[in-house]
């Protein structure tokens, strides 16, 4: 385990490059973020800090807008932990590339764990990449837009108004499908894709809000790897 | 610089059950076996995770969202560049919207 495995400035900028898409519009939704955590009342200084340290957008709309002074705090951690749950899969999945990292690399790089850095990351590892610092410079553009966005927006207001207009909303799923694309293994990966759509759908409905991704995800791969097993 | 008492604590608890999340599933994986099924399984880890945060997007009613989409699938199967496609998913939408 400590074959020692390349760590590069070079590896965190391309790391960084490769989610740009996905860092310019989160952006646009910390901004969103900032503007209406500044509006249900929390302080410039706690937006940015949790913007910082929680660093999930999908996890902290919902707590803002639940958000009550003081906060309720058992049932905001729980919600967040039902929408983040998603990263245990994650950190699962890239365990073999990460591990040969030091512990202190490895986990730095886990912190900044998200969707699109992660994604981005998976890809990278199956298409032969060996810079594993590719993680760690995805996700520090990923918490850089997200942060600064949260900063702007709690300070000037949204400057998008509606995150809608321009279509800003529509970046990040059209990103999933690039980054779908780009690391397309044929045929193997159509079960697992529409298992996991239609099972986090379904989840949508039938569930508390926050668990749809964990469920689908889940049900996606369980399909997957039965369908090999046959 | 205002920092209320508890909503520190709670943005904190909200820091820590995340990065618990983030570490937890690599800390784990150290104990678990990697055995040929788990291999399998995490293999399909990533389309799964990509069509369980699409398709609630895509199935909200939204046409403008199935647009975007459909023309990001479009430019980056013909380009081969993620920043293209994105673009024209994001100019699609806007163009659907400000047509309905």
């Amino acid at each position: 385990m400590t074959e020692p495995v390349p760590f590069t400035f070079a590896g965190a900028v391309a790391g960084a490059r490769g989610v740009l898409p996905a860092a310019l519009s989160s952006a646009a939704f910390g901004m969103a973020f900032g503007a209406l955590a500044g509006q249900v009342g929390l302080s410039f200084a706690e937006t940015a800090l949790m913007s910082a340290i929680v660093f999930a957008g999908s996890a902290q709309y919902p707590a803002i807008l639940a958000w009550t002074f003081p906060p309720a705090i058992l049932p905001l951690a729980l919600t967040t932990f039902a929408i983040n749950a998603r990263h245990l899969l994650f950190g699962a999945a890239i365990r073999p590339w990460l591990a040969p990292l030091s512990k202190g690399r490895a986990y730095l790089s886990l912190y900044f764990l998200s969707d699109s850095n992660w994604l981005a990351a998976m890809r990278a590892w199956n298409s032969g990449a060996t810079d594993r610092a590719i993680v760690l410079g995805g996700g520090i553009a990923m918490c850089i837009g997200w942060t600064g966005g949260s900063i702007a927006g709690h300070l000037f207001g949204s400057a998008f108004g509606d995150i809608t207009r321009f279509g800003i909303d529509v970046a990040v799923p059209a990103f999933f499908v690039a980054l779908l694309v780009g690391a397309w293994r044929g045929r193997a990966d159509i079960l697992p894709l529409i298992a996991g759509g239609a099972a986090a759908v379904l989840a949508e409905r039938l569930l508390p809000s926050g668990w749809q991704v964990l469920v689908g995800s889940l049900a996606g791969s369980l399909a997957g790897m039965l369908r090999r097993a046959d | 610089m205002r920092i209320e008492f508890w909503n520190l604590v709670a943005i904190l608890a909200m820091a820590a059950v995340t990065y618990a999340t983030r570490a937890g599933g690599f800390a784990l994986m150290r104990w678990l076996p990697f055995s040929q099924g788990a291999k399998q399984f995490l293999g399909n880890v990533p389309s799964a995770v990509i069509g369980a945060l699409l398709a609630p997007a895509l199935f909200s009613g939204d046409p403008a969202v199935a647009a975007g989409v459909g023309a990001a699938l479009a430019v980056r199967l013909l380009t081969r560049h993620d920043l293209a496609a994105v673009g024209a998913a994001m100019a699609v939408a806007a163009l659907v919207r400000a047509s309905l």
